[in-house]
């Protein structure tokens, strides 16, 4: 096969003309989704909203008043409102995916086995004081009370000036059930939690397809349902005044506006 | 940019150094930025969420399908943890592959006119 010989300025001009053709086939790379002020807006005015639902719901805890049946509005208000900017998310979105959804999973198998130790310690602590120390405390306390009131039966003793014994014993008998009661209580969490966890059709946390802008907006969107199915399930307690659910709604809010945030600061500069 | 006197390999790998060293450590600033202010910190604040649903129990203030509810939002906040670190990881990176890309369109449209001078 003959080849044509070329002047060393003619091949670098080649050169230069392949690579023009290179970058502008290419374009502009759009991994990450662009910065959208309406998404930022309101996720600012439902942080305000929310904060102040919650601190009037904490205020209100324990009467009907904060019950969630007389504050549905809130709720049905604010599905809409990141429903739409849920909706914006997704038509916007240039991503796929965010990252390899198997890591996001494993990650937080990871972290949820580790909660899963963290309570059943926690649990076995909770066992630990009452079956190994309160309970023999009780028998001591229930037998000394037994061999007093029988010597003094014997003797003919009246018991009457003797109230600090009984009332040492009723107040151990009470921090008893109370320790007992909050074992169930966590016992009882933990078990629905489980349950709720391996249901099928369980309405509870399910990973969300789809880029990274969609998942954090569907996320917070399906955040909010909780936090209704929570004050729901809180009955007559409604929701105490607590940090939890102030925390729980705080941190996507927080993640989003740090991202919407940065994205403006590289719109601004041009990088982005 | 000196885009009309850029003329060779070494001139165009120079200035794509550069600019790929200065995204380099503009990508790097910005991975140490978010791995201390979004992951470390929002990750403390749902194990303190975690923590005050067990205390909460164990005091009576949570019922027990409030609390699993609650366990439900831990998990969702930790995912949203997730998306939004990798979504700050894409727009740095993003970001640098731009600044890279207009050094490299800005020197070509300067070079274009050279390498059009020398064969026309």
């Amino acid at each position: 096969m003959r080849t044509i010989p070329l002047a060393p300025r003619f091949r670098r001009s080649l050169t230069v003309a392949a690579l023009t053709i290179a970058v502008a086939a290419c374009g502009t790379l759009q991994p990450a989704t662009p910065y959208d002020p309406v998404i930022e807006e309101t996720v600012e005015k439902f942080d305000k909203a929310a904060m102040r639902f919650i601190a009037d719901m904490q205020g209100l805890s324990g009467t009907p008043k904060g019950t969630y049946g007389e504050n549905v509005d809130f709720y049905k208000t604010w599905k809409i409102e990141l429903g739409h900017i849920k909706n914006r998310a997704i038509s916007s979105e240039v991503g796929e995916s965010c990252g390899p959804d198997d890591d996001l999973d494993s990650v937080i198998a990871g972290g949820f086995t580790a909660l899963d130790d963290a309570l059943k310690k926690g649990d076995a602590a909770l066992v630990k004081p009452t079956a190994d120390t309160l309970r023999p405390a009780l028998d001591w306390a229930r037998a000394s009370l037994a061999k007093i009131k029988a010597t003094a039966a014997e003797n003919k003793v009246d018991l009457s000036g003797f109230a600090p014994i009984a009332e040492r014993h009723r107040i151990l008998a009470a921090r008893a059930e109370r320790w007992q009661n909050a074992v169930n209580r966590i016992r009882g969490a933990i078990v629905t939690a489980r349950r709720q966890a391996t249901m099928p059709d369980s309405p509870t946390f399910n990973a969300i397809e789809g880029g990274c802008t969609t998942k954090m907006l569907t996320y917070l969107s399906d955040q909010l349902g909780a936090m209704e199915r929570f004050h729901m399930a809180q009955l007559d307690l409604g929701i105490p005044p607590r940090q939890a659910v102030v925390i729980l709604i705080g941190v996507p809010v927080q993640v989003i506006l740090k991202v919407q945030e940065r994205k403006r600061q590289l719109s601004r500069r041009g990088t982005l | 940019m000196p885009n009309d006197t850029i003329a060779s390999f070494d001139e165009l790998f120079d200035l794509v150094k550069t600019e790929a060293v200065g995204a380099f450590n503009d990508v790097r600033s910005g991975i140490m930025d978010t791995a201390k202010t979004v992951i470390i910190h929002q990750m403390r604040q749902i194990a303190t969420a975690v923590w005050d649903v067990i205390d909460g129990l164990a005091e009576g203030d949570y019922t027990p399908g409030g609390a699993a509810q609650l366990l439900d939002m831990a998990r969702r906040a930790a995912a949203t943890v997730i998306s939004g670190a990798t979504e700050l990881l894409f727009t740095e990176v993003e970001a640098a592959v731009n600044r890279i890309y207009d050094a490299l369109r800005n020197f070509l449209s300067g070079a274009i006119n050279l390498a059009l001078d020398s064969v026309l």
